[in-house]
């Protein structure tokens, strides 16, 4: 005891008293979000994938089509000019959907603000990020990522339906 | 619209969540369930119901084109993956 009361007066003691305090609380509440972000990464039980990426091909047990932006002499009036495209992805609200994304060429990314996400698509690896609507609408988004000449700010458009709905135009694409 | 539509029950089904990829980056994910299906074909024959599994695990996670390189390299046997 005799030390520590010799210790009243000296200000190192409390300096690295206090620095060591601080850092401990800051260890403390550093868990519980390095559990919040990886869980943030986690895709539980979606119900549908789709894989968005620039691959071209057919096939016939998957849906399968490109999304081009359409050209300004072709815009019609009232539509968003380096936005609109001729095949909006369309997908059901209120369902869980992962988005795995890709590139084959250089690297994109996807993105649409109002929805929240953004992830690069990289040639040779799938990323994934998953989205869950919570009403109809349409949301915009272009490539976040200087891609090359001539095809920067490719547009992304997503629409959002109704379940009935969106059966309807799976039918109608198969 | 006198048109009386049946509609059948159906449910969406995807590869779900696999402890073993809990990221972001889902490469392996695919490629493991491309692995694990062909393996199981070898062991089990084409007509083993729960190999399905792996099958539907790929089909939503694989970029076709992915795919289709990797059918030609298991015919000509140069898939870099033992698959027995």
């Amino acid at each position: 005891m005799e030390g520590l009361v010799e210790l009243h007066d000296n200000i190192m003691f409390y300096l690295v008293l206090i620095l060591f305090g601080v850092a401990i609380i800051l260890i403390l509440i550093a868990f519980p979000s390095f559990k919040l972000l990886y869980l943030m990464d986690e895709v539980n039980d979606p119900a549908m994938s789709v894989l968005y990426s620039d691959f071209l091909n057919d096939d016939n047990e998957n849906i399968e089509f490109d999304s081009y932006m359409i050209g300004e002499d072709d815009l019609e009036e009232g539509s968003l000019r380096m936005l609109e495209v001729d095949n909006r992805l369309v997908i059901p609200e209120l369902t869980h959907v992962r988005f795995v994304i890709t590139s084959a060429d250089v690297i994109h990314a996807f993105a649409s603000p109002s929805l929240g996400i953004k992830c690069d698509a990289y040639p040779g690896r799938l990323n994934q990020v998953s989205v869950l609507i919570n009403r109809e609408g349409v949301f915009y988004g272009q490539c976040s990522e200087i891609c090359g000449i001539l095809h920067s700010s490719m547009p992304i458009v997503i629409q959002s339906v109704s379940l009935e709905k969106f059966i309807a135009w799976l039918a109608e694409q198969q | 619209m006198s048109e009386e539509t049946e509609t059948k029950p159906f449910k969406f089904v995807t590869a779900g969540f696999d402890a073993r990829f809990p990221n972001q980056n889902q490469t392996k994910h695919c490629w493991q369930n491309y692995v694990d299906y062909h393996k199981c074909v070898n062991a089990k024959g084409e007509d083993f119901a729960p190999c399905k599994q792996f099958y539907r695990a790929y089909r939503s996670l694989c970029p076709n084109a992915w795919v289709e390189r990797w059918d030609t390299q298991v015919e000509k046997g140069t898939f870099p993956h033992k698959l027995d």
